[in-house]
Order: C-alpha cells, then sequence, then structure tokens
C-alpha cells in the first residue's frame, strides 16, 4: 500500500505546529482553517491527529461522489483535489468517513502529502504522526482509532 | 503591518463601549508585541494609585508577537494589570492558543476595563464583540466553564478564571488550554470586573512577511531543540528533571517553608519516580515542539480518575516541599484543585506553607484552623486548606489574601516565618544559596519571581549565555549579571517564546524570525534596547504606584537564618550583601540609589515623556 500519514494519538502533545505548518506550506499563510491536517482536543486528556488516509483506510468515496471528477488520484501516493475544476458543492465533505476534507474560500482542501515530503511530520519531533508505508492492518487501526477518539462517525 | 492583527481592542464592561484603534507602526517598532504592547498600555491606561479592583485598573491580554506564525515554543500571551497581590506589575505570561487566535481575528492586544453590572463574558469572533450573560457560569469551575462556553459558541478558545477568581482570592489566575496565567493575581482582577470568560475566535490569515524563510528557520529551530542533548530527559521528565540534583547537589530546594534546603522526603515527588508511573504522555503548549507537561493519570485509590497536566517544578515544591508533603499524589491532587478553582500553585502552596509553620510555632492554633491539624506533611489538611482558600472559608479568607497581609492580620509575631519580596511569595529556589538569584527576587517589578531573569538556570550551573564561570555563593557582579539578564529575559515575555527554549534563542536567534515574520531588522543590540525600555517602563509604573527603596528587602528567613545542612549549609544573604547587590544594580541600571532611573537613562531609553 502507498505512504500515507498515520497519527498516534497516544503521543500527540496536541502544540498544532502540525497545523500552523501544513497552512504556511500550501497557502503561504498561517491559519488553521486551511491546514489540511487539524488537531481534535478533548478536555485534558485527548489530543487526536486528524489527516487524510489517502485510500487506504476507506473506499476513496470523495473520489467517487465527486460530480465534475476533480478528485483524482495522481502519480504518487496522493489523492489530489484540483481546485481550479472544484465547483464547491461539498460532497465530498460529507462522504468522508473520516471527515478530512475541508472547504477553504469555497474549494475542496485535503492532504497532498507535499509530494512526498509531508511538513506536518516534519514540524513533529514526537513522531505523533509518521509518513508510513505498510500493508494495511496496523495504519487502519490507528486511523480507525483516531477517528473514534475524535468523535467522527 | 505584516506580523499583526493590526488593531488594538479596547472594551469597558462597565459602559458596554467597544472601539478599536490600530497599532501605529512606532508602536510596532518599538514594543514588538507582547509584555512590550502589554506594559505600554498598562502605563498609559491605568489610572495612577488606585486599588487593583478599582474598576479604572486595565486588564491587558498581549499575544506575543510570534504567537500564530509556527515558532517553536512561541505561542505565550500576556495579561498584565495592577497586581492585587503586590500592587504592583501583575504581568504573568502563559502559554495557551487564545493568544494566536486573538491575532487570527485581527488583536495585538485588548484592553479591558471598567466593571460589569452582572457577570458576563466576552465574545470576539473576528470583528463582532459582545458581552454575554454569565449568570450560569458564575461559581463554576474552570474546566466546567470551558465546556459550557465551548457548547455555546462552537469553535472558540477560552480563557476564564475560576471561584478562585470570583472570591478575589489574591493570587487567582487565568487559564487557558489547561496552562494558567498563575502568578500576581491577574484572576482576582477579572473577578473584580464580573468577568467570567474571553472567548476568541479568529478565522483571519497570519501573513508573514517571508513565508519560505520562516518555513525554513522554524524547521530548523524544531530540528535544533530536538537534537539537543537535553530534549529527551526535558521531555520525558518535564520542568522538575533537576529536582533530585538541586537538592542533592546544590542543597537549595526551600523545604517547610524555608526551613531547609533540602527535601529528605523527596523521592516520589521527584519526576524519574512519578512519570513513568503516573504520565500517560506529554502535553504541550500551544506551538511547542519540547513539551515539558505530563498528562499525570491517577487510575485507582482515592484520587482515581484524576487527570491534569502536571505535576510542573514549582507546585513540586509549593504543594510538596513547601509543604513538607512527599506524597506525589496528593500534590498532583492539590494541583488539580488549584487549576479547577483557578489559583497560583506556587503562591497558594507558600501560604499553606507559611500558615504550617505558624501551627508549629503556636501561634495559630487547631481551632484557628476550623479544626484541621496543620503539621508540615498533612497533606489531607493541605488539600482541605486549598479548597477553603479558593471559598475564602475560615483560616482560607486569611490565607486567600496572601501571605504578606495574613500575616499583617495574624498579627503575633508571624511577620518572622512570612517569606514574600515586595508581597510576592517565592518560587522553589533557596536564594540563600543561589545569590544572584536573591538580587533577581528583589529587582523584579512583580516581586519574588524567578522568571523574570531565569538567574537560577545561569547561578546553579556556572554558565548560561555570555556568561560563564558565574559563582553563586558570590555577590560579586551580580548587578550586571541580572540587569542584563533581564532585559534579554523580557524579550521572551515580548515576543511570546517560552523560557524553557531560553538555553536556543537568545538574543540573536530572534533576529531572523522577527525579520522572515514583519519584515522590520533589528541588531542584537537593538533587541536588548527593547528589553531594557519595557524594563524600565515597569519600575516607571511601580514607582508611580507607590514602591520605593524601602520595598527592597528580602524576608527575615534569608537574611537572619543559615540553611541548616546540604551543599549550601551554613549560606544565606546578609543585610551588608544584599544592599552591596542591589547598589551594583542601580548602578548597572543607570537608577539612582532609590531605584528611580535618572533622567539621562530616560533620555537615552527614548521615555522621558
Amino acid at each position: 500500500m502507498a505512504k500515507a500519514i498515520v497519527p498516534f494519538p497516544e503521543i500527540c502533545t496536541g502544540c498544532r505546529l502540525c497545523e500552523m505548518a501544513c497552512s504556511l506550506k500550501h497557502e503561504n499563510v498561517l491559519n488553521a482553517e486551511k491546514s489540511r491536517i487539524r488537531i481534535v482536543k478533548k478536555g485534558v486528556r485527548l489530543d487526536v491527529p486528524i489527516v487524510c488516509t489517502q485510500g487506504n483506510a476507506c473506499e476513496q468515496e470523495c473520489v467517487e461522489v465527486c460530480p465534475v471528477d476533480c478528485i483524482k488520484v495522481v502519480e504518487g501516493p496522493a489523492i489530489e483535489v484540483v481546485e481550479e475544476e472544484c465547483t464547491g458543492c461539498e460532497a465530498c465533505v460529507d462522504a468522508c468517513p473520516f471527515q478530512c476534507i475541508w472547504m477553504k474560500d469555497e474549494v475542496a482542501m485535503k492532504c497532498d502529502l507535499c509530494q512526498g515530503d509531508p511538513v506536518c511530520v516534519k514540524f513533529c519531533p514526537q513522531q505523533a504522526i509518521l509518513y508510513l508505508e505498510g500493508s494495511g492492518d496496523e495504519r487502519e487501526k490507528k486511523w480507525k482509532e483516531a477517528k473514534a477518539l475524535a468523535g467522527g462517525e | 503591518m505584516k506580523g499583526y492583527g493590526g488593531k488594538i481592542l479596547n472594551v469597558d464592561l462597565g459602559s458596554r463601549d467597544v472601539t478599536t484603534e490600530p497599532v501605529s507602526t512606532e508602536m510596532a517598532r518599538e514594543y514588538l508585541g507582547g509584555s512590550g504592547f502589554a506594559v505600554r498600555l498598562l502605563f498609559d491606561r491605568s489610572v495612577p494609585n488606585k486599588d487593583a479592583f478599582d474598576p479604572s485598573n486595565p486588564l491587558i491580554m498581549a499575544p506575543g508577537l510570534f504567537n500564530g506564525y509556527s515558532v517553536p515554543t512561541g505561542g505565550k500571551v500576556v495579561f498584565c494589570t495592577k497586581s492585587p497581590l503586590t500592587g504592583l506589575m501583575g504581568d504573568s505570561v502563559m502559554g495557551g492558543s487564545i493568544g494566536a487566535e486573538l491575532k487570527h481575528a485581527g488583536y495585538d492586544a485588548v484592553v479591558i476595563t471598567g466593571r460589569a453590572p452582572n457577570p458576563c463574558y466576552l465574545l470576539v469572533k473576528d470583528d463582532e464583540v459582545e458581552m454575554k450573560d454569565a449568570g450560569d457560569l458564575w461559581g463554576l469551575d474552570v474546566p466546567t466553564t470551558v465546556e459550557k462556553i465551548k457548547s455555546e459558541e462552537g469553535n472558540v478558545r477560552v480563557a476564564c478564571i475560576g471561584p478562585a477568581g470570583e472570591n478575589l482570592v489574591r493570587f487567582a489566575g487565568i487559564d487557558c488550554d489547561d496552562r494558567q496565567s498563575g502568578r500576581a493575581g491577574a484572576g482576582a482582577v477579572m473577578g473584580s470586573k464580573n468577568l467570567k470568560a474571553i472567548a476568541v475566535r479568529g478565522t483571519r490569515d497570519l501573513v508573514p512577511h517571508d513565508p519560505t524563510a520562516l518555513m525554513k528557520l522554524n524547521v530548523e529551530w524544531v530540528r535544533k531543540m530536538s537534537e539537543s542533548p537535553d530534549y529527551e530527559a526535558d521531555t520525558k521528565y518535564g520542568t522538575g528533571e533537576f529536582l533530585d540534583w538541586i537538592n542533592s547537589e546544590k542543597g537549595t530546594f526551600p523545604t517547610r517553608n524555608w526551613r531547609e534546603g533540602v527535601f529528605d522526603n523527596r523521592k516520589e515527588i521527584d519526576p524519574y519516580y512519578w512519570a513513568p508511573r503516573y504520565s500517560k504522555k506529554n502535553k504541550a503548549c500551544f506551538s511547542c515542539p519540547k513539551p515539558c507537561g505530563k498528562l499525570f493519570v491517577i487510575e485507582s485509590g482515592k484520587y482515581a480518575g484524576l487527570a491534569i497536566d502536571g505535576i510542573e517544578y514549582e507546585t513540586l515544591y509549593s504543594l510538596g516541599g513547601a509543604c513538607g508533603n512527599g506524597d506525589v499524589e496528593s500534590v498532583a491532587k492539590g494541583n488539580e484543585i488549584c487549576d479547577a478553582m483557578g489559583m497560583d500553585t506556587i503562591s497558594a502552596g507558600d501560604v499553606i506553607a507559611f500558615a504550617m509553620d505558624l501551627y508549629e510555632n503556636g501561634i495559630i492554633s487547631k481551632e484557628d484552623a476550623g479544626g484541621l491539624e496543620l503539621e508540615f506533611g498533612g497533606s489531607e489538611a493541605e488539600l482541605a486548606l486549598l479548597e477553603m482558600i479558593a471559598k475564602r472559608e475560615g483560616l482560607g479568607d486569611v490565607l486567600a489574601e496572601g501571605v504578606k497581609r495574613a500575616a499583617e492580620k495574624i498579627g503575633k509575631g508571624s511577620e518572622k516565618y512570612a517569606v514574600h519580596v515586595k508581597g510576592m511569595e517565592p518560587p522553589a529556589y533557596d536564594v540563600r544559596g543561589i545569590k544572584g538569584m536573591a538580587l533577581a527576587f528583589l529587582t523584579s517589578t512583580r516581586g519574588a519571581c524567578h522568571l523574570r531573569t531565569c538567574a537560577y538556570a545561569l547561578e546553579l550551573t556556572g554558565k548560561f549565555w555570555k556568561y560563564q564561570d558565574v559563582d553563586r555563593l558570590s555577590s560579586e557582579g551580580k548587578g550586571i549579571e541580572i540587569k542584563e539578564l533581564e532585559d534579554l529575559v523580557v524579550m521572551y515575555d515580548v515576543l511570546g517564546v517560552c523560557k524553557f527554549s531560553r538555553g536556543f534563542f537568545f538574543a540573536s536567534g530572534f533576529i531572523e524570525l522577527i525579520k522572515a515574520t514583519t519584515g522590520s531588522s533589528y541588531s542584537e543590540e537593538e533587541i536588548l534596547w527593547i528589553g531594557e525600555r519595557v524594563n524600565n517602563l515597569k519600575q516607571l509604573f511601580v514607582l508611580r504606584e507607590g514602591m520605593t527603596r524601602e520595598d527592597y528587602v528580602l524576608p527575615e528567613k534569608i537574611t537572619g537564618v543559615p540553611i541548616p545542612e546540604g551543599e549550601s549549609k551554613g549560606h544565606l544573604v546578609t543585610i551588608e550583601e544584599m544592599n552591596k547587590m542591589l547598589g551594583d544594580y542601580f548602578d548597572a541600571r543607570g537608577w539612582d540609589q532609590n531605584a528611580i532611573p535618572t533622567n539621562k537613562k530616560l533620555e537615552e531609553l527614548g521615555l522621558k515623556d
């Protein structure tokens, strides 16, 4: 299976440097609203990274549901949004089982793995997010655990 | 202006007037942000010589310049007001995400004055600013308040007070994200204004001057921090990592209300003992890659279910060693009570240690203490007293005034057991064996404080920044040392950077970061000059509020009683040493011997008017 970012909520300290790094890298600004990775915090106990599994733990619902086919499995590991083609219908946001597609200026936005060198992972010395290959089971367990902890459906 | 939200938000809770004004380019250039803005605004906006609980006393919240810009450890925000504990500078810095959120909403400072007729909370959502009813929230503890506001307002960041702030406990703090502005009683000022919380939601972009350079610098700083030799121990054991060392190697861990410098019963409060047993994971402040916090969880026994972000070094001292309490679970429980009630753990622990000392010396009785047996090490009594202080019940009502006022109220010779400087209870460094730190306690504009210099780091290890071979037991050369450390360290509060990363940036490390964030160029000298200005402005404020040379005095326990055992056995700070160090310091500052900045110095700093 292709490499993807795997969350380790039991290690995440909740500092949110990953969110800042992500928006800085992709948008040249700092804004958690424009980050493709989000930390869900609940009380003192939970800090949960939420990030796209790149189809490794889902059925690529976003790709399926997009009415204009602007979400594509591109060369390399990532599923990417072609922003110019997006109509802002939010069908993918509703369809994503991990709730890791967001809207930005009426265009869908998701993790593109920074062309194979994700900046959020570089910013996290705790190794609470790792860019990992894997055969499925262990990574899938972590994605599903994060989803359950964050309270996603 | 790159690097800034751009506006100052003024809120008068009495008249409900809300106004904004732009941050001028001069202010940005000369004060940068954070404590720089906050101290300038406090000086300009406060009505001189009013009580801290007077509605006119401004409560100012100002994010450090780097808040929100992904600078490692750069998430610190300052609350600044006239302190109800000391009557002096009440500035306290916390690591909470509300600072960055405020910048995203477009503000670099909030100035809150007046008193609301009824309990309220301030809601800031970008341009919308509203005072909302907090009748239902009044009386609630911190976690419940945060939960209720979030369920009402959605994704907001919340800074709030607990019952201690409402009850005007003079060392009540403000909480955000399980971190606290603890010292100096800003939480009580919030309470006096009937202000339960500040909730902020900001959605705007922060646009750095040079995004590519900023990204590169921040990746490098993260790498430098995480590859440093101390990283593993610092993050595994937190700020208390050196607790055993400061006891066994230095003998300067103030114990049982400063009777001793070594805590014999420290085994369990040493993080090397408790971290492996109780820490479930590391916890960091917003924007920090070097997590000192621990998710401390007690799973069974009488405190089962306890979960806190702790226990910090100072709290291991104040609720632990100072009270002679070596039972780490009860220290954690005390930490939880302080956080939930919204009280500074340092002052709370110190004032209980003071009461225990009075009890053992027969000055207060079991009856005075509401039936509690207040011997050192009595953890049940300690926890009961914490609740009583927060609720101002019985003896707790007296202790809620802080050590200085409590001693005045109790009388009967209790003053000789009262450990404070300028009305502020001390942190966990027995300065009888750390002479430079004794001077730092004296010179700080908020009283006994370790964080206005971080001199303990230099004095205990002998080296830091440009200094080396410093002798902690000597009073020579301390005037210039403390002056220079104050001017460096205040810049961490201006920029919003944590002092746990003090060994990385210094002044020179900030140059490129400021440039990438704002586009402005500063030399190292200019950065330190801003630090000197802010410190002089703080001094002008406390002088205006009535502080005099007479207030520069160490407690009798420090000047009159030597440390009885351990590596610092026999040491104390004599009155002569104290006055010599102070004289050297005033000279180094360019102040006269009454601690008043000379006209020449003020002209040099552009603070003449």
